[in-house]
């Protein structure tokens, strides 16, 4: 999460006091992500001294302090804006780890480990859920947070459930040596 | 509630809603009148005198779980409701699930999707025909924000 940026964008909209950019960050991601007051002026000195944003030269902690964007710093979110996350490289994903090794272990069924994590995941997405239920006091920024989350782990639900398919298709051997060279190269990222 | 809908060819949308109060012996003035609200609160009141034929996969569907849950029912039993439907769709089916249950109706929903499971109150886990496991009754949201990751 790049709360460089997420101020960059609060302040896109106008000169902003420091208090004021932290109550709508958390406003702006729906409440769920908390940031604390040190981390938004810290922030701010940074965007300062990179000239990303200006401010009115009060002392550096007066919450009277206010700050307003620079055309460099549209240009630096204009830019963050529209460049992908890297999500390219295959991530060390722990869950994936836990069910390879879990293959390994002669004294644990594969298919049960995975439904503790499918039934923990799907609680979480009933919490989520539940915060969609009463509609009428359901904002647009949360409604986005929330499908955000939900998607996610909607996405770590069906892997798990792709796994358990096939594990009951397959009978689990130790893999072919050669396989595995072959299947890493595959999988190398470039970056 | 049907997977493949079961629409009757031969009546329109509000006609194949109203048909199951009919049956029960409710006045057909009244009935129709039910079946415009369900079909109203799945966003289909201006295609009410539509034939199934004239429906789009989506529209058809949201018919038959309009008329699924109108009227008075104890059980409603639904194999994979949103199927056809579009993510907004599906949140407005489980809606009137959920809406139903909270008039005292016990609905079971028998689905593949996470997002559809993630609104029943409890989840029954199936592996190879047998139930497996089940989720135990999840604490209220606010837990949920107060453990949300740091930025």
């Amino acid at each position: 999460m790049s709360v460089r940026h997420a101020l960059l964008a609060l302040l896109s909209a106008g000169p902003k006091y420091g208090f004021q950019l932290r109550q709508e960050f958390e406003a702006s991601t729906g409440d769920v992500w908390p940031l604390n007051v040190g981390q938004v002026y810290s922030t701010l000195q940074r965007l300062e001294h990179s000239g990303q944003i200006e401010s009115d030269g009060s002392a550096a902690d007066s919450p009277q302090k206010s700050f307003r964007i620079t055309s460099e710093g549209r240009k630096e979110l204009d830019h963050w804006l529209r460049t992908p996350p890297d999500m390219t490289s295959p991530p060390r994903d722990e869950l994936v780890i836990k069910v390879l090794s879990a293959m390994r272990v002669p004294e644990v069924d594969v298919r049960d480990v995975i439904q503790v994590h499918r039934r923990y995941l799907v609680e979480l997405m009933q919490m989520w859920t539940r915060l969609k239920e009463d509609e009428a006091e359901f904002d647009l920024t949360l409604a986005l947070v929330v499908d955000a989350e939900l998607f996610r782990l909607d996405s770590v639900i069906r892997w798990l459930d792709a796994a358990d398919g096939r594990l009951r298709r397959a009978v689990i051997d130790p893999p072919i040596p050669s396989t595995v060279p072959l299947l890493r190269r595959r999988i190398v990222v470039r970056r | 509630m049907f997977q493949d809908f079961n629409l009757l060819a031969g009546l329109t949308a509000v006609e194949n809603v109203s048909l199951p109060l009919e049956l029960d012996g409710v006045p057909a003035k009244k009935a129709h009148a039910a079946g415009m609200a369900a079909l109203e609160e799945l966003g289909l009141a201006d295609l009410a005198t539509r034939y199934p034929d004239e429906l789009s996969g989506g529209e058809r569907q949201r018919a038959s779980i309009a008329r699924a849950v109108v009227g008075e029912r104890h059980l409603l039993l639904a194999d994979e409701p949103s199927g056809a439907l579009d993510s907004t769709n599906g949140e407005a089916v489980m809606r009137m699930i959920l809406a139903a249950c909270k008039r005292g109706v016990a609905a079971v929903v028998v689905t593949h999707d996470a997002h559809l499971a993630s609104w029943a109150e409890r989840v029954v886990f199936l592996r190879d025909g047998r139930v497996v496991d089940q989720t135990v009754t999840p604490p209220s949201p606010e837990s949920l924000l107060a453990t949300a990751p740091k930025p």
